[in-house]
């Protein structure tokens, strides 16, 4: 569906240029294909690694991780706030590192309203929308992003 | 340079947005059923932005979504439903709020690999490879009208800005359907009530040349032996005054025979005006069938000798109760048998019969006289036309016996069969329910 011209993504490439900001090429990455890898480290530096069901495109400088089954991360992040995230496009492979800082957790709200109904959607086609429920979302700040992998 | 060409790029969107807006405006604006404007919208999303597989769905009521148009699919699905909460289509519906799923077989793997094998999936009308998915909620005045859904077996086939567009037509489908919507209820309200208002008109024809006819038996009917009593009134004060004894108990049984019949007639007015008026009450006792066959034919048995009409009378079982409304089967009887007499020939023969089974007593009339041709018999079943003929010793009738005789029966639920022909007489089956 190639109809639209994509000046929205030529605005915003040129302002990357002048700022650490998330691409237009990582937005399929943020699409749940591939899971993402959340790691967060204790106060005392013992680290936690885990998958994230959703790392939602919030603005340019933001993402959004969906809160479901992460009890150790969230000790974490109340101790530390930084994440690392891992994101892999699904076409390409390729793979970026992004830093980020945990700014505050949302119940409610146009994203999470968005984020819950993707997370419904998906588990009432499998028959598991009363197990597999959205908690809450965690709003981060993008703080770096670094290519790990220029894929294919 | 670059510069430039961005804005230069962004009046070439707003143009053509702008075009797509009108089109669709123009699509839209034709007076055509909801049906076919469903079918025209998802032919325009076809042809404009290349989305193949696509359908809407309207609410069938407040948990419900029914699949009225679809295109692009190989198996319509018209008339598939789809719970509130359930998918993409059933969560867009609940929450009034568009979204857009990307690489969804991805995600259900990673749902069934976080949460293990399910109990049960379910069966949702649409692309069984589906990995793109964008439903939108067309809505007019906050009220759910319809939900279009766009699917496509490409990875991440919809774009934010295509969502966004889509949303802003949303708008003005959504109430062009809601507009067609209420027209079609409208037209549809219009016909139902013509519909009545013709039923209406009919029966209140019908009523009116019933009306007529109860004027005409008045007028001419009932006023023929007023005006005959009047006279013997005067005769028999003549005779009495000539003191002629025997001529004036002469005539006072004429008299008595008048009124008698004048009483019959009487009878039957009234009943078939409460029949018109509807203001039968139906009082179920238990009736004793033989007793009042009995009884009506001793109103007649004058008659009879009269014509020397022969009457068998097997009432065997005896008694014959049902339970029954005692003027409702004395009104069918009467009728009946009045027939039967009325249109027998002289030296005829009239048959009653009865036959018990488990849940009707079936009374047969039959006699052997003049028959109803079938074109007056149709008229009789259908109780389309009061029509009133003369016996066999010029009888006057009033066509409105066997009329009443049928709602009578429909109140307590007895059935009435004829079957006649003009060679074979008449034999009348009376079914009541015990």
């Amino acid at each position: 569906m190639m109809f639209l011209i994509r000046h929205q993504d030529k605005e915003r490439d040129l302002k990357l240029m002048h700022k650490m900001s998330i691409t237009k090429d990582m937005i399929p990455a943020m699409q749940s294909v591939v899971p993402s890898t959340m790691a967060t480290v204790s106060a005392d530096g013992v680290p936690n690694v885990t998958y994230v069901s959703q790392v939602f495109y919030v603005d340019d400088g933001h993402v959004a991780i969906s809160v479901q089954y992460m009890n150790k991360s969230w000790k974490n992040l109340s101790e530390n706030p930084n994440i690392t995230i891992i994101l892999t496009h699904p076409a390409t492979a390729k793979m970026w590192k992004m830093k980020l800082v945990f700014k505050e957790i949302k119940y409610d709200g146009p994203v999470f309203d968005n984020m819950d109904m993707q997370l419904t959607a998906i588990a009432s086609m499998c028959g598991m929308e009363e197990r597999f429920k959205l908690k809450a979302i965690l709003i981060c700040e993008v703080s770096d992003i670094k290519v790990l992998f220029d894929g294919n | 340079m670059e510069t430039e060409n961005t804005h230069d790029s962004i009046i070439a969107l707003e143009k053509r947005k702008t075009e797509i807006v009108r089109l669709i405006s123009i699509e839209l604006n034709k007076p055509v059923a909801l049906k076919e404007k469903l079918n025209n919208i998802l032919l325009f999303l076809d042809t404009i932005f290349g989305l193949k597989h696509t359908m809407l769905l309207l609410p069938a009521d407040e948990k419900h979504l029914t699949v009225f148009a679809s295109r692009g699919y190989e198996q319509k699905g018209l008339g598939a439903t789809i719970n509130f909460g359930e998918g993409v289509i059933g969560v867009v519906a609940n929450r009034k709020k568009k979204l857009r799923l990307n690489n969804i077989s991805w995600q259900k793997q990673y749902v069934h690999t976080a949460m293990g094998p399910s109990t049960h999936t379910i069966e949702i009308p649409g692309l069984e490879n589906a990995e793109s998915q964008v439903a939108i909620p067309l809505l007019a005045d906050e009220k759910l009208i319809a939900v279009l859904s766009a699917e496509s077996e490409d990875l991440n086939f919809f774009s934010t800005e295509d969502e966004e567009f889509l949303m802003t037509l949303s708008q003005i489908i959504g109430l062009s359907i809601q507009n067609t919507q209420i027209i079609e209820g409208l037209e549809a309200t219009v016909k139902e009530r013509t519909y009545h208002l013709e039923m209406q008109k009919q029966k209140l024809q019908h009523a009116n040349s019933s009306k007529d006819r109860l004027f005409s038996i008045i007028s001419h009917d009932l006023r023929s032996p007023v005006a005959a009593l009047q006279s013997v009134s005067k005769l028999m004060h003549h005779y009495m005054s000539a003191d002629d004894m025997p001529s004036a108990i002469k005539t006072a049984e004429r008299v008595a025979k008048s009124t008698q019949s004048l009483n019959v007639m009487l009878d039957k007015l009234l009943t078939w005006s409460l029949t018109q008026t509807g203001d039968i009450k139906i009082e179920k006792v238990p009736v004793d069938i033989t007793s009042l066959i009995k009884e009506v034919l001793g109103v007649y048995e004058d008659a009879m000798f009269s014509k020397n009409i022969a009457c068998n009378f097997d009432h065997q079982p005896c008694p014959c109760i049902v339970t029954a409304d005692m003027n409702a089967c004395f009104t069918i009887f009467h009728n009946i048998i009045s027939n039967a007499v009325k249109f027998s020939y002289n030296n005829g023969l009239i048959a009653i019969s009865m036959h018990l089974n488990d849940d009707y007593l079936n009374v047969i009339i039959a006699d052997n006289g003049t028959g109803i041709p079938k074109e007056k018999l149709d008229c009789i079943l259908t109780n389309s036309v009061n029509i009133s003929s003369k016996g066999t010793a010029n009888e006057k009738g009033t066509g409105i016996g066997l009329a009443a005789s049928f709602y009578m029966a429909k109140c307590i639920n007895a059935i009435i069969n004829i079957n006649s022909s003009p060679s074979s007489g008449t034999r009348v089956s009376v079914s009541l329910p015990i």
